[in-house]
């Protein structure tokens, strides 16, 4: 299952862009940067991990602030210079960049999900799956602090104008992310999506050795194990699925 | 421990005086203009760069730590008409940032990049 390594955060009023210093580590990185801007017509319009690795939308809701998130695959394993360049000046923003490792390096994430509401519990369900890893970030037009939903650990959370928090959870066929707010209720914005892991090793010749077990893992819902004969396995009759990597056991 | 610049007319590439980070534990950094005339503020045709540099081999080489761009123009009417531009980068209610022993012991300088003449001056405050 992909994994946290590490959270820088930042903070900015009255600024058209931020950076700040960021060092990843570990293998198979997925950088995931966010930012909660206000006013809400105020966008992120550029942003990259380093020189000349930009970064890539992954979604946003909107509400009385603008609440993105951004991602990265493989930032460099050194320190790199994060930055957010705005659309317009942002009376308020709040920046944070996050490293998982073990992710997935070709497509590191799932369907987002976003929502917005007026409260003081911020809430979005996200399909993910057994062994991937939900993460979320949600904006909310005061600083208050907040406690994150049940198995849910907190990366982040602060503001100044606006405030921002994030979180991760281990993955299911469907994971609420939510956070109870302090404070009176006012808008908010949450935007939840679910890094998928690194794959195993596939794809070409297979060393085989007699009497050891084969292990054979399919893109569908289920995996199968057969004894002695490459390719046989135990998917029930009927049930197929498409090869994603077989190893010896 | 405060990297002050003062408030003066400045224009092009301005850097600040270093100053040793001393060896304790760092909790937030805030780095932010001073100064700025209320005519300024909102004058579009304004901007600077600030950045807060770090030397980790006493000056020989520095890097970036955090930035930001500022450019006038027009401001909510619910924005005090006087206030600066600000950054703040902070250990946050948070687990794993690597802030609290990452400047013990370095130094730290102000950079501006000021393209056109305007009075400004600047703070970083290491605390």
């Amino acid at each position: 299952m992909p994994a946290f390594e590490s959270v820088v955060t930042a903070e900015g009023a009255l600024v058209s862009s931020l950076s700040w210093s960021h060092t990843a580590a570990g293998a198979d990185r997925l950088g995931i940067v966010d930012a909660c801007i206000k006013p809400d017509t105020t966008t992120v319009s550029s942003g990259a991990w380093g020189t000349g690795n930009a970064l890539t939308f992954v979604a946003s809701a909107v509400m009385s602030d603008d609440n993105e998130m951004w991602r990265r695959i493989a930032p460099p394993a050194s320190a790199q210079t994060v930055s957010l360049t705005f659309s317009a000046q942002a009376e308020g923003v709040t920046g944070a960049s996050r490293n998982y490792t073990g992710a997935d390096q070709t497509t590191p994430l799932g369907t987002a999900a976003t929502a917005t509401g007026t409260s003081l519990t911020p809430s979005v369900t996200v399909t993910s799956a057994a062994g991937e890893l939900v993460i979320d970030t949600s904006g909310f037009d005061n600083d208050v602090l907040s406690t994150p939903g049940t198995g849910q650990t907190e990366r982040y959370d602060f503001g100044g104008s606006v405030s921002m928090r994030g979180s991760d959870e281990a993955g299911a066929a469907s994971v609420v992310m939510d956070h109870a707010l302090g404070g009176t209720a006012n808008d908010w914005q949450i935007v939840g999506v679910s890094i998928k892991p690194v794959a195993e090793a596939g794809g070409g010749p297979v060393a085989y050795a007699p009497n050891r077990n084969i292990q054979i893992n399919y893109g569908g819902t289920f995996a199968g194990a057969g004894r002695g004969v490459f390719g046989r396995d135990r998917r029930p009759r009927g049930r197929w699925g498409s090869l994603r990597a077989a190893r010896v056991i | 421990m405060i990297v002050h610049l003062p408030s003066r007319v400045r224009v092009g590439e301005v850097i600040s005086p270093a100053l040793s980070v001393a060896a304790t534990r760092t909790e937030t950094i805030v780095s932010f203009l001073t100064d700025i005339g209320p005519a300024d503020l909102v004058n579009p045709l304004l901007s600077l760069e600030a950045a807060l540099e770090v030397s980790f081999d006493g000056g020989v080489s520095w890097e970036h730590e955090l930035g930001f761009t500022w450019r006038g123009g027009p401001r909510s009417p619910l924005i005090p008409a006087t206030l600066s531009p600000s950054m703040r980068l902070s250990r946050a209610r948070s687990d794993g940032v690597r802030l609290p022993l990452r400047f013990r012991g370095a130094l730290v300088r102000i950079r501006l990049v000021v393209p056109t003449a305007m009075a400004v001056g600047a703070s970083v405050d290491v605390t």
